[in-house]
């Protein structure tokens, strides 16, 4: 990275430090009116005067914050309140820099300018700001925030500046990542030279709303956002997986869940993408009373299922009749999803005499891959029809729904369960499991529920639902019974559930 | 040193097979008396041919290939595998009684905390129905081996030496108890294995899940660890937490499960006993207060690593305002294995330059720390989470009072009993519990007078209470 320092005067610094420091001032309730304009280190000991008559954690975190021109990490605001009340009147300066000076050191740049936040809601979309990538949570942010934005709720958006020094202002390229994603108005690109926006965004006294997981390296800002600032903070809940279901993820995702998990212990209300998703969250909450806390109110806002009218009717068209009936399974290829007992219970049906083609649809790493893409390819040389297809176009993937008798996603562990919404969407009916977020989304009709931990169970299931037509239909027949429930929809009561004063 | 194939003819042995051959035919006489498929063969198959308890995606594989292929061919192809069919060093032991797990236990030279309870657990545990077998997680073999008899003196001096080589160990449709953590990721998913596949039944004690409820406090790596050793207890049949404050932590991490479509272990507290492992001895008392050069003014003693959950920076600031009220006293900090002590450091650098008494002590042996307990006024431990407050009980133990946090484990334990209860991350709330005591000799003595009715409970109700968990048969 390109250290913009190098031309920043000792003057440039000083003048910074001293707009970030009247730009909290009034926050701070301290009388300014007498301190020369030039005069920097008289306006800091007159903040820190006024912190130190009044010390409390979120006091001590926005003067932190203006000082260093860094959000403090949850130690840094203990640290700068100890110091504060140790030292002596004539003294507080020095306790102030000796807090900061740490942390100031880690600033890519140190002459930003802080605007504070106090009336708009402060929604954090780095990753989708930042990363092209566009699966699971970036989607849901990318369809729920722009209609905020588009019906005028007070909220303003922030992403993290590269070192994760603090909230910033999107870039143009940014907003159009995450406002515009379906029509881009700057060509698509991950890397951008520009450093970004040199303001500082300080929420101040008001809501927070963190719709994604955060980085790893933003955790402990943000938990002493969450902790000290006085910020109400609200989080969206999607799922436990990389702790409860910790033996199939990296250990490194398993850590920054934890270190998310000392976020949300002190914001005030978490909002699961679903009632399981909800209820993962409210064991957390739980555990909480052995430390004296809480914790946040939970409660569940079901996400929206849409897909594009282009697909449902692609996939609308009806299976040619005599043709051997397809079976369709979907999702990323990870030991989770649990394809592996999909392909076990076919051979076991196909063994029994059943009559289906089945397709495997998603991507993966080559670890995850090889020795199922093995087995397929063993069972295709003893003549099952059976297939893996990755990195398949979306047209393709409707038409694959067309030609679909049913799906399969017997997954182990989901927070929502968007493949088994989406076929019945489409009109697919669907073999699921038969609990969590599985069993919720396949209660509006349309799907079989089986245990996916029982080969046989699956087996049984697909023999069923490939013989009984009357079945078929029936599913079919649920399944375009079920109410649509839109992106609106969803985002007006995740607006209404974040801005809810108090919840029962 | 033993071969793959003369395992298999152990296994056919075992399975009921007799007139066993020691060639390639053991595979088919193991298929003969395997019956039908199930995992917990599976897991028996696999175990023997490779020597090592597996983990446990393999045993779904074997399984599903045993029901398409048959057996013999499913125990064909996986000596064809590269690193299986391999010869081991040591014999393999199928164990069908009770296997306890002290990998971290024979390993550490602490006797106090985790590495006590197992060790007190198993000394006390009776052999009615035969002596358990003690095991170790070895790294280089990656599998659980018998302990030799030099680490089995460490654990339990009073039995007597096995007299044999040690063994690798499948447990096997017995009892197993991990009696301590387990963070190691190869270990953690072979436990896991026995758990689920061994057809057994397995209990653990549950210590808290701090890694997790407080990860910010936790070192590197930690959290990470951690959550695959609870996703292991998530198929074990029962955790037994120390405490009800653990308990609290375990319920809440087993209600999280039901996404996963897991039900979880049932969550039986067994309470720590209430006990010092010191013995008071004032003559010795007095030569470490003229040792330490503590002088005649009181004692206040804060036992704990330097750790950030561990709240120091607090205790520092709260001894710091009590000086500056006037009050005098020595502050002595006992505690090793630190971290993250940057700021702990140049807190005690500033008090040592303001002529304050501070004494930070580390590497002492217990019988200095249980003589501090004497000599202290009282004790100070407000830590922001913990499992089970050793040091509050240590310390009421020894008659002296405690000032600690105000919920969790150290509430419970403390209220009533003779601790003075805080919000640990207020330093003048605690700073004004010190003042009270330190300048209120009659506020100490009924605090003492408290201490004297502490609650009647010992290692050996402990370890029956635990042995009886593990041999409870699941509702």
């Amino acid at each position: 990275m390109a250290a913009p320092t190098a031309e920043i005067t000792d003057a440039e610094v000083e003048a910074a430090l001293h707009r970030r420091l009247a730009a909290v001032a009034d926050a701070l309730g301290a009388d300014t009116a007498d301190v020369p304009a030039d005069t920097t280190v008289a306006l800091l000991h007159r903040l820190a005067v006024a912190v130190k008559a009044e010390p409390t954690p979120a006091r001590a975190w926005l003067l932190f914050t203006a000082v260093a021109g860094v959000f403090p990490a949850p130690q840094d605001v203990v640290d700068l309140r100890r110091r504060l009340d140790l030292s002596a009147e004539p003294a507080v300066v020095v306790a102030v820099l000796g807090a900061t000076i740490a942390a100031a050191a880690r600033a890519s740049r140190p002459d930003r300018d802080l605007v504070l936040v106090r009336s708009e809601v402060v929604v954090d979309v780095n990753f989708c700001a930042t990363h092209e990538h566009n699966t699971g949570i970036q989607r849901v942010v990318r369809e729920t925030v722009p209609r905020w934005v588009e019906s005028g709720r007070p909220v303003r958006l922030v992403a993290w500046t590269a070192e994760g020094a603090g909230m910033r202002e999107l870039t143009d390229r940014e907003s159009d990542r995450v406002l515009s994603w379906n029509d881009r108005r700057f060509a698509p690109a991950d890397r951008e030279d520009e450093s970004g926006p040199r303001v500082l965004v300080v929420p101040w006294q008001t809501d927070v709303v963190l719709p994604e997981v955060p980085l790893r390296h933003l955790c402990e800002p943000l938990a002493a956002l969450a902790a000290f600032s006085g910020n109400r903070v609200s989080v969206v809940g999607y799922d436990a997986i990389p702790l409860v279901s910790a033996e199939g993820q990296r250990s490194e995702e398993s850590e920054r869940f934890a270190h998310y998990l000392s976020i949300v212990k002190h914001a005030r209300r978490i909002v699961g993408i679903s009632e399981s998703a909800a209820e993962e969250f409210r064991g957390f909450v739980d555990a909480l009373a052995s430390q004296g806390l809480s914790g946040p109110a939970v409660e569940a806002v079901p996400l929206a299922v849409e897909v594009p009218a282009r697909a449902r009717a692609v996939a609308a068209a009806a299976p040619a009749p005599g043709d051997r009936p397809l079976v369709l399974c979907v999702g990323s290829h990870e030991p989770r999803k649990n394809q592996e007992a999909v392909l076990a219970a076919a051979e076991l049906a196909w063994r029994a005499g059943a009559d289906f083609e089945l397709v495997f649809v998603g991507g993966g790493s080559r670890a995850a891959t090889a020795d199922f893409d093995r087995r397929v390819a063993r069972l295709q040389r003893g003549g099952r029809a059976v297939g893996v297809r990755r990195g398949l176009p979306d047209a393709e993937l409707w038409s694959l729904y067309a030609r679909s008798r049913f799906t399969v996603f017997v997954s182990l562990h989901e927070g929502f369960g968007l493949p088994v919404a989406e076929s019945l969407a489409l009109g697919v009916p669907v073999l699921t499991s038969d609990y969590g977020a599985l069993a919720e989304v396949s209660a509006a009709g349309g799907c079989v529920t089986v245990d996916p931990r029982d080969d046989d169970a699956i087996g049984a299931a697909l023999a069923r639902m490939l013989t009984d037509d009357a079945l078929l239909e029936r599913l079919r027949v649920e399944a375009a019974g079920i109410p649509a429930r839109t992106w609106d929809d969803y985002a007006a009561e995740l607006w209404t559930a974040f801005a809810a004063e108090d919840l029962a | 040193m033993t071969t793959a194939i003369q395992r298999l003819a152990q296994l056919a042995r075992f399975l009921g097979a007799t007139d066993v051959p020691a060639n390639r035919s053991a595979i088919d006489a193991v298929a003969a008396v395997a019956g039908a498929p199930a995992h917990d063969v599976s897991y028996l198959v696999i175990a023997m041919i490779r020597g090592a308890v597996p983990e446990p995606q393999a045993i779904k594989r074997f399984t599903r290939d045993w029901r398409t292929e048959g057996l013999a061919a499913t125990i064909r192809a996986e000596l064809r595998g590269r690193r299986f069919g391999r010869s081991v060093d040591l014999p393999v032991r199928i164990a069908t009684e009770t296997v306890i797990d002290v990998t971290e236990t024979v390993a550490s030279r602490f006797t106090t905390g985790i590495q006590r309870v197992a060790r007190e657990t198993v000394a006390r545990w009776s052999h009615a129905d035969g002596r358990p077998l003690l095991v170790r997680w070895d790294r280089r073999r990656s599998a659980f081996v018998t302990l030799d008899a030099d680490q089995l003196s460490r654990i339990v001096p009073d039995w007597e030496a096995p007299g044999r080589t040690p063994e690798i160990v499948i447990p096997f449709r017995g009892t197993f108890l991990l009696p301590e953590l387990a963070v190691d990721e190869r270990r953690v998913s072979r436990l896991r294995t026995i758990a689920r596949y061994g057809g057994g039944r397995s209990t653990a004690i549950g210590f808290d899940c701090i890694p997790i409820t407080s990860a910010e406090t936790a070192a590197a790596g930690m959290p990470g660890a951690f959550s695959k050793y609870l996703s292991t207890l998530a198929r074990f049949d029962a955790v037994a937490p120390i405490s009800e404050a653990a308990a609290v932590e375990y319920r809440g991490w087993r209600r999280m499960l039901a996404g996963a479509g897991i039900t979880g272990p049932r969550i039986e507290v067994v309470d720590l006993p209430f006990t010092s492992s010191g013995e008071s001895d004032p003559d010795r008392a007095a030569r470490i207060r003229d040792e330490l050069a503590l002088g005649d003014a009181p004692i206040v003693l804060c036992v704990g690593s330097h750790e950030p959950r561990k709240n120091h920076l607090t205790v520092l600031h709260a001894s710091e305002l009590a000086w500056r009220d006037g009050r005098e006293f020595s502050l002595v900090l006992v505690g090793g294995n630190a971290w993250e002590t940057e700021r702990f450091d140049r807190l005690i650098g500033y008090l040592r330059r303001r002529d304050r008494r501070v004494l930070t002590l580390s590497g002492v042996g217990d019988d200095v720390i249980w003589d501090l307990y004497d000599l202290a006024s009282f004790t100070l431990f407000p830590s922001l989470n913990e499992g089970f407050g050793l040091p509050v009980v240590e310390s009421l133990s020894h008659g002296t009072p405690v000032i600690t946090s105000d919920f969790g484990s150290m509430r419970s334990l403390g209220e009533g009993k003779g601790a003075v209860l805080v919000d640990p991350a207020d330093p003048h709330d605690l700073a004004a519990r010190m003042i009270e005591l330190l300048g209120r000799p009659e506020a100490l003595a009924a605090l003492r007078a408290e201490a004297q009715n502490l609650p009647d409970s010992d290692w050996e109700g402990y370890a029956v209470a635990i042995q009886s968990l593990t041999t409870i048969p699941a509702p």
